[in-house]
């Protein structure tokens, strides 16, 4: 009997199942990112060997961009009952009263839920009232630091480490920032009898052994 | 030809049969975009946390602005690192006293066989103690043991002569300093809590509430944090490495000082600290830069 091939058939699998389960995975990983919040100004951190984590609550992050301009990010404090940048915001209306700024319920509860901020005081409103992020970016012009008589800087991280003295803070400024303007801002902490800073950097590892020391290694 | 002319010509003579539309989609593009969506989102959900470097600034005092308030720092031991923008580092040894002669100030840079050399030279001891102590734990040679109470809360850990005891921020330790120390090498549990006052005082604690301790092998999760802790001890006990004043001028930028605080952390330097430049420094610079 002469034997019979069977004729040999591409095999098709099906891909139903795997599609399933990819959208599954993606829906979930969708679902628990949690994106950044949109970060005043571009900062190119420089690297360091230091791996240590930056503490992701109840942290005062300082940035300072390349031309020096600074803004300020404060966490609402270490729970949820904790409303601390609403109590900031209404602090500081009430030291500099002849901005006559009054903040409605609304305006504090969007203004715990933002970003970094930096503006002048006259038109911190007009950027918690924007209604879209390319308009609210316009306000961000860096908070007044510089000159001593309008030193709103000052005052913000008084009343921050006033209504939440145990906050870590960290100073994220870019390579490029000129070393003293950086040294401003270390100088006004101090004053705030803060002596710890976490300088934010990217992480780039250095092998160093004991062959890298010089051979003729004297005094 | 013919023949295929005619064939056409007889298909259209033939039955007319609908074309049959493939109900069998091709899934492999959309997998394809799943595949990327995914690794993509699985990607920068691990990117959101920025590492940082911790630095501490001596108290700030505001009334005495005498020179003579400063702690007297040995001079042989001083290196001063004058900062001055892009890849202009300068160093020099000792004091600068304006009384009398000007140490040499020596140009550098941050390259592997920079600064970097330097300070290995002049830390060489402390550096290679650091590291041989580093390599002694991960390959083994010394063993970390950890005490922990019942509930199975770390309270301290010994590491041969070091005790450490757990701080209250999850996965620090600390080093305990050592009171008298032990005459041998191998010295047990009890030798070390009756030289150590501090370390009876927390198994006293332990005692007086009636919890058992238990001791068990340190875990890889916590070699780190305790061998960090050692360092610390190691630097703080240290009495010939350099002491780096770090000076920065007008033109240094952020990325400048950076880099050399993590030289610092590089080369195991034991004490350092940023301070202000004085104006004998701003013209050794100026002299230097001609």
């Amino acid at each position: 009997m002469p034997k019979i091939k069977a004729p040999v058939k591409n095999p098709h699998i099906d891909m139903t199942p795997m599609v399933d389960l990819f959208s599954l995975l993606l829906t979930f990983f969708m679902l628990t990112t949690s994106f950044r919040p949109q970060e005043a100004a571009v900062v190119d951190s420089p690297s360091s060997v230091s791996e240590k984590q930056a503490p992701d609550k109840n942290i005062m992050t300082i940035l300072i961009d390349s031309s020096g301009r600074v803004f300020l990010n404060m966490d609402n404090g270490k729970d949820t009952t904790r409303h601390v940048r609403a109590e900031m915001l209404q602090d500081m209306a009430g030291k500099f009263k002849n901005y006559n700024l009054k903040f409605t319920r609304k305006e504090l509860t969007d203004f715990s839920k933002l970003g970094s901020f930096g503006s002048h005081l006259d038109t911190i409103k007009r950027w918690i009232d924007a209604s879209t992020g390319a308009q609210r970016q316009k306000f961000q012009t860096g908070m007044p630091l510089y000159d001593t008589v309008n030193n709103e800087f000052k005052y913000w991280i008084y009343f921050a480490l006033t209504r939440n003295p145990d906050a870590d803070v960290a100073i994220k400024a870019d390579g490029n920032t000129d070393y003293k303007k950086v040294k401003k801002i270390i100088d006004i902490l101090q004053d705030n009898k803060v002596n710890k800073f976490n300088l934010v950097t990217n992480l780039q590892k250095q092998e160093v052994t004991l062959k890298d020391i010089p051979k003729d290694a004297g005094k | 030809m013919a023949e295929i002319i005619q064939d056409e010509k007889g298909k259209k003579g033939g039955k007319r049969r609908p074309k049959k539309h493939s109900t069998r989609i091709d899934m492999t593009p959309m997998v394809d975009l799943m595949c990327l969506l995914i690794t993509f989102f699985m990607l920068t959900t691990a990117f959101s946390k920025p590492k940082v470097m911790v630095i501490t600034m001596p108290e700030k005092n505001k009334e005495n602005k005498k020179d003579d308030n400063q702690v007297k720092i040995p001079e042989f031991r001083t290196v001063n690192v004058i900062l001055s923008g892009k890849d202009q580092i300068y160093y020099y040894n000792g004091l600068a006293d304006p009384k009398k002669p000007l140490p040499n100030i020596v140009k550098s840079n941050f390259s592997k066989d920079g600064i970097r050399k330097v300070l290995l030279a002049r830390n060489k001891d402390l550096f290679t103690r650091i590291v041989n102590y580093r390599d002694s734990i991960i390959t083994g040679k010394s063993k970390i043991f950890i005490y922990t109470d019942e509930t199975k809360k770390p309270v301290f850990a010994r590491e041969g002569k070091k005790v450490f005891k757990s701080t209250d921020e999850g996965g620090s330790w600390s080093q305990i300093p050592a009171g008298n120390p032990p005459p041998a090498e191998d010295v047990s549990m009890a030798q070390i809590i009756s030289m150590n006052a501090q370390l009876s005082e927390l198994v006293v604690q332990i005692d007086k509430e009636k919890k058992k301790i238990l001791k068990r092998e340190a875990l890889p999760s916590e070699v780190n944090g305790i061998v960090d802790a050692a360092t610390k001890g190691m630097k703080r006990e240290d009495h010939k490495g350099p002491i780096v004043l770090i000076k920065a001028d007008e033109k240094a930028k952020y990325r400048d000082v950076v880099n050399i605080i993590d030289e610092m952390a590089i080369c195991n330097i034991a004490s350092y600290a940023i301070v202000d430049i004085s104006p004998i420094e701003m013209q050794m610079l100026n002299n230097a830069a001609k």
